[in-house]
């Protein structure tokens, strides 16, 4: 391929044309350099690194996306990299801009390469432009590990895992995209969602946006509210508008972090009946037997096993002496033999 | 039976098993059949498989068994395990359970069935020659009966087992292929034991299973046959309405079969490695039985949470006990606080669960030592 500096007219450059775009619009909310600044600093400083273009052959009709417009009839140029700079230069009211031009013989997979490594290079690309280089890269790569091989080269570290992950974020619905672009899911839960029906994995989606829960909490809410919706042969939608969740969704007194506790609280309830019934019933017992504050009473593991065991904070003898009083007045208490054969009402049937 | 490929390994290729099976299962149809050296090239198209499971039910290894052919069944130390014996006879079954913990098991998912019957006999004999008693099975890797049609491995075993007073052997199946088996000499020495659920379970979760009511008609001849028989509730099911249909399919089997003619039946739930739950979720797209109310066990396995099981169990106990009151019940792996309180006794006051079963083997199967 050859690659040679000249100053070309802005007019001849089709910036319609994104084959090789991979910029998404959120990485430009995420750097924060909004294109006035980005006019400002060019004007200042001039354009220091100029954008890459690729020359159109003379006769560049079949070469050409159907109806594609073309920023002005002549557009001789599509551009490799460098959108928002030409923007912001034309912007500016510049004609003619220094620019690196590949001639018109250059292959596709190398001029996207270009375009990968000169905004990889310069900054952390999010996972909606890797997910889009990864695709583009993907219609000439046919071997998944020459891809990601010759991606890495270009500052776009990939595997064959994360390849297909990105392939499949490629093709989510444009909202998952927007939020797992702007780090506001992750990876992970974007995919999931990806995977839902639509109305399901957007009313999710604004879920997770507005309480912005953990990955691991978001993780357990779909989780429970998938099993939901599976057990009781209704849509995920269906399950988070129970009147309950909505109230805790839409409440306005409460900040986002009791939100997710009151969501997670609601969902394994109705998740997990007899599980939350049977807690419910131990603890009850337990605050009968008021033990001090320094003494606990550790059940097992899910009710699994049979060891209980006890924790109690102490520093001196006086202390120690309460705890061993504490303990000793529990050995006939009614709620702890309770307790300790685990046995208690069972859950109401509805 | 739907095998597409055979794979044979090369070392068997000449045994009379080898040969039988073959001219059997290729029958009128054209199977493509691969005489291999060694088994990784097959192992690797199968994992390849979209769906390794489902390949690994359509092509069939015939191979010799390279390790021991008794092997101890694997318990856990916590929960109380019956020290079974398995005779390892192949792996994997051409039936297709949703709950099937072989779906995960096995890396890849192979049927393989065992030909190098010498040496299995010869392992027989020696375990029969040592003095104790012993309960061996062949359904803990496979399902005891699937190979049937292609070749009378069970012929084989029974007759066997006939010839000795030491060990029983227990044929676990949820086939009916019981017809080859009918007239053969036993002595009682084998138990014909089917797996039983309701009536719902075994329409949604197990695909190509015979029904219960095929499997009681089966049972009920073994028994005019003179075998004694067993039942395994197991897996037990939590779901809605389940009280009912076990308490129908359990009158099922009393109204069929006589209680006397029962060495035992086991209890246990559904349990199962968390690795299975999303071989089930993408298999059985419409099974619901991964969503239950599952913690992790103290052996790694999800069970239904424990207070939950202790219901259940209670309930099944009470149906059994009502229509069966002397049936010998156990459970499969639990611990001594379920014991206690679905069954009302400790299996160490009976000196043991393997001693409790050895026992009721002994009685119903005349053995001894
Ligand atoms: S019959 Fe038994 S071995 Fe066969 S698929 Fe079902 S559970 Fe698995």
């Amino acid at each position: 391929m050859r690659l040679f500096f000249d100053t070309v007219p802005i007019r001849d450059i089709d910036t319609r044309d994104t084959f090789y775009k991979i910029t998404t619009a959120e990485a430009a909310e995420i750097t924060g350099l909004s294109g006035t600044a980005l006019s400002a600093s060019i004007q200042q400083a001039g354009l220091l690194s100029p954008p890459v273009l690729w020359r159109r052959p003379k006769d560049a009709s079949e070469r050409l996306p159907e109806n594609s417009p073309g920023d002005s009839p002549n557009s001789r140029y599509r551009v490799v990299c460098g959108f928002r700079r030409i923007a912001a230069c034309r912007a500016l009211g510049w004609e003619r801009i220094h620019a690196r031009i590949c001639d018109s013989a250059a292959p596709d997979p190398d001029l996207l390469l270009i375009a990968i490594s000169d905004n990889a290079f310069h900054r952390k690309l999010n996972l909606m432009e890797q997910a889009v280089a990864a695709a583009k890269l993907s219609e000439y790569f046919k071997d998944s590990r020459a891809l990601c091989r010759c991606a890495g080269a270009a500052g776009l570290a990939l595997n064959p895992g994360l390849l297909e992950k990105l392939l499949e974020l490629n093709q989510a619905d444009g909202a998952i995209q927007e939020k797992v672009a702007l780090d506001r899911i992750s990876l992970t839960i974007g995919l999931a969602l990806g995977a839902l029906e639509k109305p399901d994995a957007l009313m999710l989606l604004e879920i997770f946006d507005a309480l912005n829960p953990t990955l691991n909490h978001q993780k357990e809410i779909l989780r429970m509210v998938k099993a939901l919706a599976r057990l009781n042969d209704v849509t995920l939608k269906a399950v988070l508008s129970a009147e309950e969740i909505r109230a805790v969704l839409e409440d306005t007194e409460h900040d986002r972090n009791w939100k997710i506790r009151e969501l997670k609280t609601l969902l394994r309830r109705m998740r997990y009946p007899e599980m939350v019934w049977f807690e419910k019933q131990y603890a009850a017992h337990a605050a009968r037997l008021k033990l001090p504050e320094a003494l606990r009473l550790i059940p097992p593991r899910d009710f699994e096993g049979n060891r209980f065991s006890f924790q109690g904070d102490f520093s001196t003898r006086e202390d120690f002496t309460v705890l061993v009083r504490a303990l000793e007045r529990l050995r006939d208490h009614p709620d702890f033999i309770r307790i300790l054969e685990k046995d208690f009402e069972d859950l109401p049937v509805k | 039976m739907k095998i597409d490929e055979l794979y044979i390994d090369a070392s068997i290729q000449d045994f009379p098993a080898t040969q039988r099976i073959c001219t059997n299962l290729k029958g009128s149809r054209d199977i493509p059949c691969h005489i291999i050296d060694a088994p990784d090239e097959m192992y690797r198209r199968i994992t390849a498989a979209q769906s390794p499971v489902d390949q690994g039910k359509k092509v069939l290894f015939l191979t010799r068994n390279r390790g021991r052919f008794i092997r101890q069944c694997p318990g856990t130390e916590y929960y109380t395990c019956c020290n079974y014996m398995i005779l390892h006879v192949g792996t994997f079954c051409t039936m297709d359970c949703a709950y099937c913990i072989l779906q995960s098991y096995f890396h890849p998912p192979v049927l393989q069935f065992f030909v190098n019957h010498t040496d299995m006999t010869a392992a027989l004999d020696e375990w029969f020659a040592q003095p104790r008693l012993t309960r061996i099975g062949t359904g803990e890797y496979t399902d005891s009966l699937i190979w049937e049609e292609v070749y009378p491995l069970s012929e084989m075993l029974i007759s066997a087992f006939a010839g000795q007073h030491r060990a029983v052997l227990e044929l676990k199946t949820k086939t009916v292929n019981i017809a080859s088996l009918l007239d053969l000499r036993h002595q009682r020495k084998t138990i014909m034991a089917w797996s039983l659920n309701t009536l719902q379970v075994v329409a949604a979760e197990e695909r190509r299973t015979a029904g219960i009511h095929a499997r009681l008609a089966a049972a009920e001849k073994c028994q005019k046959a003179g075998y004694p028989l067993a039942f395994h509730f197991d897996p037990l099911i939590v779901y809605p309405g389940w009280e009912k249909e076990y308490q129908e399919v359990i009158a099922l089997l009393f109204s069929r079969i006589d209680p006397d003619n029962i060495v035992w039946i086991s209890l246990g739930s559904f349990r199962f490695m968390p690795d299975l739950k999303p071989v089930v979720e993408k298999r059985f797209g419409q099974s619901k039985i991964v969503y239950g109310e599952f913690v992790r066990g103290i052996d790694g396995k999800m069970r239904y949470f424990k207070p939950l099981r202790i219901r259940m169990y209670r309930r099944i106990v009470e149906m059994i006990r009502r229509l069966a009151p002397g049936v010998t019940l156990y459970f499969c792996m639990e611990d001594d606080e379920v014991w206690q309180k679905s069954l009302g006794f400790l299996p160490s006051e009976q000196g043991g669960l393997p001693a409790m079963l050895d026992k009721a083997a002994a009685r119903h199967c005349e053995l001894y030592i």
